[in-house]
């Protein structure tokens, strides 16, 4: 009587499905946490303060004027303060040729500064004894439209203000409200950090209720399980966040910061050695 | 015989790219890595590096490249035209590798996005990740070899 074996096709069928399902289960874990590490994260907290170096002894000289200004008119009132902004004064310019300038960077990009006019530059004439370019008085503040830009025109001292369409006046802005925080974390975060917090951008839920500051790109990134469906067994891997693309693909603005695809190819040479050793040790390879 | 890297693929696209007579002529705003400087005119292409995972086999060494080539225009049209010239110039190109043999170069994948200049203006921006997959002996210092005798007693 001849040995017969019934072959139960289906059965077979369901043994490497299940085995395609753990297996793609586990590289969508793997892609998930290699692509976390390589998202990019806003810089929201104090970075270490850089101290001012300047470029000559009369660049010193001009800074402290300024500071001195800054002070006299009010912007700047604590020792720290005074500290900060002589950091964010960069050297004299266009010595001996002209009107010394010293320019204020103030953090924020550009579009925000021509939403806000924010102070941008201050323009010194301070007096000296240097000879022909003595200068008898502190000048004003000036508003300017761009980063860095130079004297734009004479006015008063503005500072988060709009114009009002309506009226034509300049009103005040209100920060919006979003997260609020207390004063040890305020003391943590840079004013690019503060600004977010307020408005809700960067303050997402953690995973245990407790609200986590930056991060939103590298949290979001999950995978969605293998799912058996007409083409065979599929994950989704990506994010839901509505910049991501803007981040893993260069836009006239930016160079790409790639996370999701580098994370891929990096785990993808490993997916098939995977797949064969799991086949082979369930007894459905050959060899 | 030394290995090389990354940096002999990223020359022959570039080269292959500028020495190509249609895009130059119109491409005002040049060729950048990365991102172009400000107030740079359109059109204008940029180029960057995706990912670059290595495989080593036995005797040789794969690379494969992901390349971000984008265009940039002031409208539509003109935006898919010099896409399309790019996709002319670098798909199944031969790029000459120093040191490395090219196998494929070929695009991937396609995206379109809508972007904004430093005025607001809208910029339309095409584009794709080529793939280009090299292979290169290893020294034979680096090569692994087995070797097994096998002794039938009789």
């Amino acid at each position: 009587m001849a040995n017969t074996m019934r072959f139960n096709g289906a059965r077979l069928k369901q043994r490497i499905r299940a085995i395609e399902v753990a297996i793609l289960n586990d590289f969508g874990v793997d892609v998930v946490r290699a692509a976390r590490a390589k998202a990019p994260v806003r810089k929201l907290y104090k970075q270490k303060r850089r101290k001012y170096k300047s470029a000559s002894s009369v660049g010193d000289f001009y800074v402290k004027a300024a500071v001195a200004h800054a002070e006299r008119v009010g912007i700047v009132k604590s020792a720290s303060q005074k500290r900060y902004y002589a950091t964010q004064l960069q050297r004299t310019t266009n010595l001996g040729r002209g009107d010394p300038v010293v320019k204020v960077r103030r953090p924020g990009n550009r579009n925000q500064a021509l939403k806000i006019g924010r102070i941008r530059t201050i323009k010194m004439k301070v007096k000296t004894d240097r000879g022909a370019r003595d200068f008898a008085s502190v000048d004003r503040f000036f508003s300017a439209h761009r980063v860095g830009a130079r004297e734009h025109s004479r006015g008063e001292v503005r500072d988060f203000y709009n114009k009002d369409p309506k009226t034509g006046f300049m009103k005040p802005i209100k920060p919006q409200k979003g997260y609020t925080t207390n004063e040890r974390v305020d003391a943590q975060l840079s004013s690019r950090g503060r600004y977010e917090v307020r408005s809700g951008r960067a303050a997402i839920e953690g995973e245990t209720g407790k609200i986590q500051i930056g991060g939103r790109l590298k949290k979001s990134i999950t995978a969605s399980g293998a799912q058996e469906s007409t083409k065979g067994v599929t994950n989704n891997i990506g994010t839901d966040v509505e910049y991501a693309i803007y981040v893993e693909f260069p836009t006239s603005h930016n160079a790409a910061q790639p996370f999701l695809l580098p994370a891929l190819h990096e785990q993808k040479r490993h997916l098939k050695p995977r797949l064969e050793e799991a086949f082979r040790q369930a007894g459905l390879k050959r060899g | 015989m030394s290995i090389t890297g990354l940096a002999p693929i990223k020359q022959a696209l570039v080269q292959t790219l500028r020495s190509n007579t249609a895009l130059k002529a119109v491409l005002t705003g040049g060729i950048h890595e990365g991102f172009a400087p400000p107030k740079t005119a359109y059109p204008l292409l940029t180029y960057s590096v995706h990912y670059a995972p290595i495989d080593y086999l036995w005797g040789s060494m794969m690379l494969e490249v992901g390349f971000d080539v984008f265009v940039f225009a002031e409208n539509s049209v003109d935006a898919d035209n010099f896409d399309a010239l790019v996709f002319a110039a670098l798909h199944d190109a031969e790029l000459t590798v120093t040191g490395q043999s090219t196998l494929i170069c070929r695009r991937v994948s396609s995206l379109s996005l809508p972007d904004s200049n430093e005025e607001g203006k809208k910029i339309y921006q095409v584009g794709g990740v080529y793939q280009v997959i090299t292979d290169q002996p290893l020294p034979a210092n680096r090569r692994s070899t087995i070797s097994a005798d096998a002794v039938i007693a009789s």
